[in-house]
């Protein structure tokens, strides 16, 4: 399993996007302790926007707030919350898959909710979850949660029901290795990297998702950076200030094409189908 | 087994997998936890006496159990009653269907996009693999996913509505379905709503042109999400079909490559792109919401923005159900049609 983690090395493509990607998180994490919060609270409307400059590298938005510091205080809960999102569906589809997988009396009922889910598309159940809950960020995540398990469940649920059937797992057991020790230090850890594949690809789509509700309004208010809302307010002043929409679209598309970088790879070294 | 019973048994399905459905946006609505249902029935603000509240909600029947709920709930929808929306001042289920053919129109013209471009770019991809065109379209297809769709067609109208139009160059529109001014003055009959289909049929090619030139770009924007997935899968099943020993006799026979692919690969390679129409319809519906806002396209999805900005999730809960009832009957049209069309198909 190092070893291919380590292959990433060989792969120009997918070395490019992990550098690229760590160094978008750790602007994400480092930006709230750099930048003082003032630059997001003061306005100055003589400033209100000025075109980029070598005071204002990205330019001024409408409440003449210096916009790279807003993208770069973005980048902290863009990525809080694709990667919380991830995390989450990753956790909750994986516990049913497996137990769809290895408890028969439950397989039926998990897979047929997971069809259902998968049969509505994810971007407007989101959207329904989060309309009822109310707009917030929080309940934004929670939707999107809730419409990100069921892939991670169905994947984990084949993985592990062709994982019982390797001989290892029989010999395992004549050898008198216990159910619940077989399961949780044989099967689960072989079953968990392919499914695990998938994370980079997706934080990436949740990431362009959370952006587009946010753009649409679900954002968190003009005084919350987030890029999907920064571009929402720059729209207004598009031919006039096209800088407000250009840097934010920008920061999305490449920490999304960071992340597409890194699952490309990660697919084609983590499927089993590809696997010699 | 034969074709009748197959298409007995998927309708059967159909039924199960929308009673799901109709569950789980039931659930959204009404199963929240810290969520009182009956703040979605009443605009945020309005004062209501506590009198008035409680007699809506024996009305709206949520002082009964859930399970009770759920058969009224599905008990209206059957009857067509989804509720009002405040939003479009109009109950819910007209509202939709009034918008339906923008969005149809602009849903499909962006799967005939992405397929038209991702079919042969994954050929291409699967001819040449691992050389220098198949890695260019590999970059270009991960370069496509990652692209946030609303900025993207933010910038499309910058470019060719706004500077196209400094330069002096001819611009695409940037809003809307037509024109202002021809929809004023030569306005057509509606029959399907579908705006291309309708000025064709009446033969006002004028009302045509602008029409086809209002969705270039919403519909080109909404492509992109699609294109990606189209190319990857059309590459994977060609790479798989250039493998069989039929493709390897057909160069034995000394026949042109040309031909091969054509003639031989591309006939079974393509089933797959095929099937999976459904699903990404259903992705583009999703990513219609995003597009008709940015170009203020009148369809079901900008309404179903303007929803969530009133709080008024009677509506978006509506569309969600809708969406996810025309993507389940997609997705069964798109089987049963490959049943028919393919006969190695067992059912």
């Amino acid at each position: 399993m190092l070893g291919q983690l380590a292959s990433i090395r060989r792969s120009t493509v997918a070395t490019t996007g992990a550098v690229l990607f760590v160094a978008i998180f750790v602007t994400g994490a480092v930006a709230p302790l750099v930048i003082p919060a003032s630059v997001v609270r003061d306005v100055a409307f003589g400033a209100r926007l000025s075109p980029p400059s070598a005071r204002h590298w990205f330019g001024t938005d409408d409440f003449g707030r210096d916009l790279f510091s807003l993208v770069m205080l973005a980048a902290n809960l863009d990525l809080r919350v694709a990667l919380s999102v991830v995390l989450g569906a990753l956790l909750v589809g994986t516990v049913l898959g497996a137990v769809a997988g290895l408890v028969n009396r439950l397989d039926e009922p998990i897979m047929r909710a997971t069809d259902v889910f998968l049969s509505i598309p994810s971007l407007v159940l989101a959207m329904a979850i989060a309309s009822v809950l109310g707009r917030s960020v929080q309940n934004l995540a929670i939707a999107l949660v809730f419409v990100s398990w069921p892939i991670y469940c169905r994947l984990m649920r084949g993985q592990v029901l062709s994982e019982k059937q390797k001989p290892y797992v029989k010999s395992l057991r004549t050898l008198g290795v216990g159910p619940a020790r077989m399961i949780f230090l044989h099967v689960v850890p072989n079953t968990l990297f392919p499914v695990i594949a998938r994370a980079p690809a997706d934080v990436g789509l949740i990431l362009i998702t959370m952006a587009a509700l946010s753009y649409i309004g679900f954002g968190p208010g003009p005084y919350v950076p987030e890029w999907g809302s920064l571009v929402a307010a720059g729209q207004t002043y598009i031919f006039q200030a096209p800088w407000l929409v250009v840097f934010p679209g920008v920061a999305i598309f490449l920490t999304s094409l960071s992340l597409n970088l890194v699952g490309d790879w990660a697919r084609d070294v983590f499927d089993p189908r590809l696997r010699s | 087994m034969g074709l009748l019973s197959y298409v007995a048994r998927r309708l059967a399905l159909l039924g199960l997998v929308l009673l799901g459905v109709s569950m789980v946006v039931f659930f959204v609505l009404r199963g929240m936890p810290g969520v009182d249902p009956l703040a979605a029935y009443i605009a945020p603000g309005l004062p209501m006496s506590q009198d008035a509240l409680a007699s809506l909600r024996r009305q709206l029947h949520l002082d009964e159990p859930l399970p009770l709920q759920y058969v009224y709930y599905v008990a209206n929808l059957l009857k067509g009653d989804w509720g009002y929306s405040r939003t479009a001042a109009q109950p819910v289920l007209d509202a939709l269907l009034a918008r339906l053919p923008a969005t149809v129109e602009l849903a499909v013209a962006a799967v005939l996009l992405s397929t038209a471009l991702g079919i042969p770019a994954g050929i291409v991809a699967a001819l040449r693999k691992d050389r220098a065109a198949d890695v260019a379209v590999r970059v270009v297809s991960i370069t496509g996913i990652s692209f946030p769709v609303f900025w993207l067609g933010i910038i499309l109208q910058l470019v060719f509505f706004y500077y196209m139009g400094q330069l002096g160059l001819p611009t695409l529109p940037s809003r809307g379905r037509i024109g202002d001014t021809i929809a004023l003055i030569d306005p057509i009959t509606p029959m399907t709503g579908l705006y291309l289909v309708d000025s064709l049929l009446t033969g006002k090619l004028a009302f045509f042109g602008s029409a086809l030139r209002h969705l270039v770009l919403p519909s080109f924007a909404l492509s992109l999400i699609g294109l990606a997935a189209v190319v990857r899968i059309m590459r994977a099943s060609m790479l798989e079909v250039l493998r069989q020993d039929y493709i390897l006799l057909a160069r034995s026979k000394g026949l042109p490559t040309r031909t091969i692919v054509m003639r031989h690969a591309l006939r079974n390679a393509i089933t797959p792109v095929l099937t999976t129409a459904g699903t990404t319809l259903g992705i583009l519906l999703g990513g219609a919401v995003v597009v008709e806002t940015v170009f203020s396209w009148p369809g079901m999805g900008s309404l179903a923005a303007q929803g969530i900005l009133n709080n008024d999730s009677i509506l978006v809960v509506g569309f969600t159900l809708f969406v996810a009832t025309m993507m389940v009957v997609v997705n069964l049209v798109v089987d049963l049609l490959y049943a028919v069309v393919d006969p190695r198909v067992r059912y």
